[in-house]
């Protein structure tokens, strides 16, 4: 470690990694250039780093992979209406990197990779492709940036304001990000990766008022309030900032002003962008309320009202910002109809199947289908924003579903930016911001199919096996309990008469149940020539029963159900409209309490329970694609 | 689950009714019958019953007084 004074104004700065080339005086912000072993230089002078809502800070510790690392300095970066932070980080090798942090995205760059030559910056433009080194990449930003303030220790001497060139790439398979730097003579590829604060494992976060996190344990230094008040420039009206630093835009919820929000030291300055007389406008969800979604508790910062124009009619939403300070920022966007989504921006881009905006996209495991696209007009603004935001910006949209999920692309000549959305349900809004929101009604993009779910399936499935094992053990029963008692089984020969009658012998039919007589009855005799009846006499009562004769078929069986209880005969009798031939064969068999027949609709019915099923789910799937672009 | 939960009853008490009828015989027709009167059952050859679904055939009145149905 080094020690010595500001060559400016004799503040003791020290020197505590020796890969450190530069460091930025606490008291006068002279940046101080190491020269030799122990030579300081007074190089130039930059903002004071203004404390945002970054629970990052100097000093800190984190671990990539198994590396661990320190926080030795930090620039602050910025573009029109964009800030973010740039952490110098050194290893305990002290090799260095930086771990950047924007737009709610952590990115870890270890250092340039030599020997690649990369286009100059005029030649890029967001989405286009370009090979460099082994990977192929795509550029989703390039602009100009400055260093607006700094702190701490820093591998190279800095001056605030100069503009420097930049592109952000992310590869084209979505696993890697990159940026090229044009701020020296040879511009430099900067592979590097997305992370998490809790994959870092970092420990010496900031503590902030309010805020807990069950995975940043580790807080050093005093209790940040995150809050800070300032007064409208326009109205006057008493605003509370909710999370300065961070955030570049606020828009006045009392006269609806734009305000360009900047910062000065530990404070925070309002400047009109855009004066109005009145919000007309509010949010359903108030700004300031906090909610837990997908097991992080976000606070609703701001919201705007967006629609796409069709045909002469806006088609609106609602997406409120939400921020955490140690887990960043997100989207919660309320549609048209109800229906909810929780949305992060990707790290990655998505590898598109075709090369249309109208092909599918795989990001992660998930394939999306081109779902819709269009022009997103800002319509309302209320609250702050990390991003200058005004009524009437546009960006052009593609939509990709595959439910839960839907990815969107969105961009302009600057800057592509793909966003991942998760569908959220009436339940889960309500029960994480304890209000009551409207019933959704339609289906939208990325809803659930409710008869796509594998329990739904197993129930349908479960419940039709259990319902024929039902209509089998049924049939069973059936055949179990029946006493198929055969009572008469006789053969008689025609005679050749007009009317050729026999009567059998007597048999009882008894039993308080299943009184049911089956009568069987074949015969020789051709039905164009002649038809055998067959009736059953109850000799008790004088009851007749008619159950079966020849006339369509030359075998048939007929039965009596529930028949009276007593003594019957079965009277046959060979009809023909003339004399005929005698010598024709009769077969007469009588059954009492057969096995009965099972009736068909209850042995098929239960197939019907996933037919009906997989209609339901082709219906609500045809009631989805109706509102996309595919429709028809 | 509510379509499921509902055919699945439906499903049931389709097979409750077929278990009842299976075990007692109730719900279902006994068919066409008629009561004929003692002197038919004395003598059943004499029983003279109207056929269906034979063209061109009436039974003839026995000629010793047996019963017809069809008069």
């Amino acid at each position: 470690m080094l020690s010595a004074e500001c060559p400016n104004c004799g503040s003791p700065v020290a020197f505590r990694h020796a890969a450190s080339a530069a460091t930025v005086c606490e008291a006068c912000h002279s940046t101080v250039l190491r020269e030799g072993t122990d030579a300081l230089v007074l190089w130039g002078k930059v903002s004071a780093f203004s404390r945002d809502l970054s629970p990052i800070q100097v000093g800190a510790t984190g671990i990539v992979g198994k590396r661990p690392f320190t926080v030795a300095g930090v620039l602050r970066r910025s573009r029109p209406g964009v800030r973010w932070n740039e952490w110098y980080i050194v290893f305990d090798d002290q090799t260095t990197g930086w771990l950047s942090e924007g737009n709610g995205l952590y990115q870890i760059f270890g250092g340039a990779l030599p020997g690649v030559h990369v286009p100059a910056a005029h030649h890029l433009s967001p989405g286009r492709e370009l090979d460099l080194g082994d990977t192929r990449w795509v550029v989703v930003e390039c602009s100009e940036a400055a260093v607006v303030a700094a702190d701490g220790e820093l591998p190279f001497a800095v001056r605030g304001g100069e503009m420097r060139a930049y592109a952000d790439l992310r590869s084209a398979d979505g696993r890697q990000t990159a940026t090229i730097d044009y701020s020296d003579d040879q511009p430099a590829l900067w592979p590097g990766r997305a992370v998490t604060l809790e994959s870092l494992k970092m420990e010496g976060l900031r503590a902030f008022a309010g805020w807990s996190d069950p995975i940043m344990v580790s807080m050093e230094g005093p209790e940040v309030d995150t809050r800070r008040s300032l007064d409208c420039p326009n109205c006057g009206g008493s605003l509370t900032l909710r999370s300065p630093g961070t955030t570049v835009q606020l828009a006045c919820e009392y006269c609806g002003s734009d305000l360009s929000i900047d910062e000065v030291g530990d404070h925070s300055t309002a400047e009109v962008l855009a004066a109005h007389q009145g919000q007309k406008w509010k949010p359903r969800i108030p700004l300031g309320k906090r909610g837990r979604l997908d097991g992080v508790e976000w606070e609703v910062i701001g919201a705007m009202k967006r629609a796409v124009r069709v045909d002469g009619v806006d088609y609106p939403w609602v997406e409120y910002f939400l921020h955490n300070p140690y887990r960043g920022s997100r989207f919660l966007v309320e549609d048209q109809r109800g229906h909810w989504n929780l949305v992060d921006r990707l790290a990655g881009v998505p590898t598109g199947q075709g090369y249309s905006v109208w092909s599918r996209q795989r990001y992660g495991k998930e394939l999306y289908r081109h779902f819709q696209g269009g022009k997103a007009i800002v319509r309302n603004v209320f609250g702050e924003f990390d991003w200058q935001v005004k009524v009437g910006d546009s960006v052009d949209t593609h939509d990709y579903v595959c439910p839960p999920f839907m990815i969107s692309r969105e961009g302009d000549k600057h800057e592509v930016v793909w966003s991942k959305a998760t569908y959220q349900t009436k339940d889960d809004i309500e029960k994480a911001f304890g209000l009551n929101v409207r019933t959704p009604w339609g289906v939208a993009a990325n809803q659930p199919n409710p008869y796509e779910r594998r329990r739904i399936w197993v129930a349908a499935f479960g419940s039709a096996g259990v319902l024929w094992l039902g209509s089998l053990f049924v049939l069973l029963l059936g055949v179990l309990v029946a006493s198929n008692d055969t009572v008469l089984n006789s053969n008689y020969t025609s005679t050749g008469a007009v009317s050729d009658v026999w009567v059998s012998k007597p048999f009882e039919v008894e039993g308080a149940f299943r009184r049911h007589v089956e009568v069987r009855t074949s015969t020789s005799i051709s039905r164009s020539k002649g038809q055998v009846h067959v009736a059953l006499i109850n000799q008790d009562n004088g009851r007749v029963y008619l159950p079966v004769n020849t006339s369509r078929s030359n075998s048939q069986s007929g039965t009596v159900y529930n028949a009276d209880a007593g003594s019957y005969v079965a009277r046959l009798e060979v009809a023909r409209p003339a004399l005929a031939p005698s010598g024709d064969k009769v077969n007469v068999k009588v059954v009492v309490d057969p096995i009965t027949g099972f009736p068909c609709f209850a042995f098929f019915y239960p197939f019907l329970i996933p037919i009906v099923i997989a209609l339901l789910r082709a219906s609500f799937e045809s009631r989805r694609w109706s509102e996309s672009d595919h429709a028809g | 689950m509510k379509i499921i939960a509902a055919m699945t009853f439906v499903g049931l008490a389709i097979l409750a009714g077929s278990t009842l009828s299976t075990l007692t015989g109730f719900g279902v027709s006994s068919g066409s019958s008629e009561t004929v009167p003692v002197s038919v059952r004395d003598n059943p050859s004499s029983y003279r019953p109207i056929y269906g679904g034979y063209t061109g055939y009436r039974a003839p009145v026995s000629s010793s007084g047996g019963y017809s149905a069809g008069k």
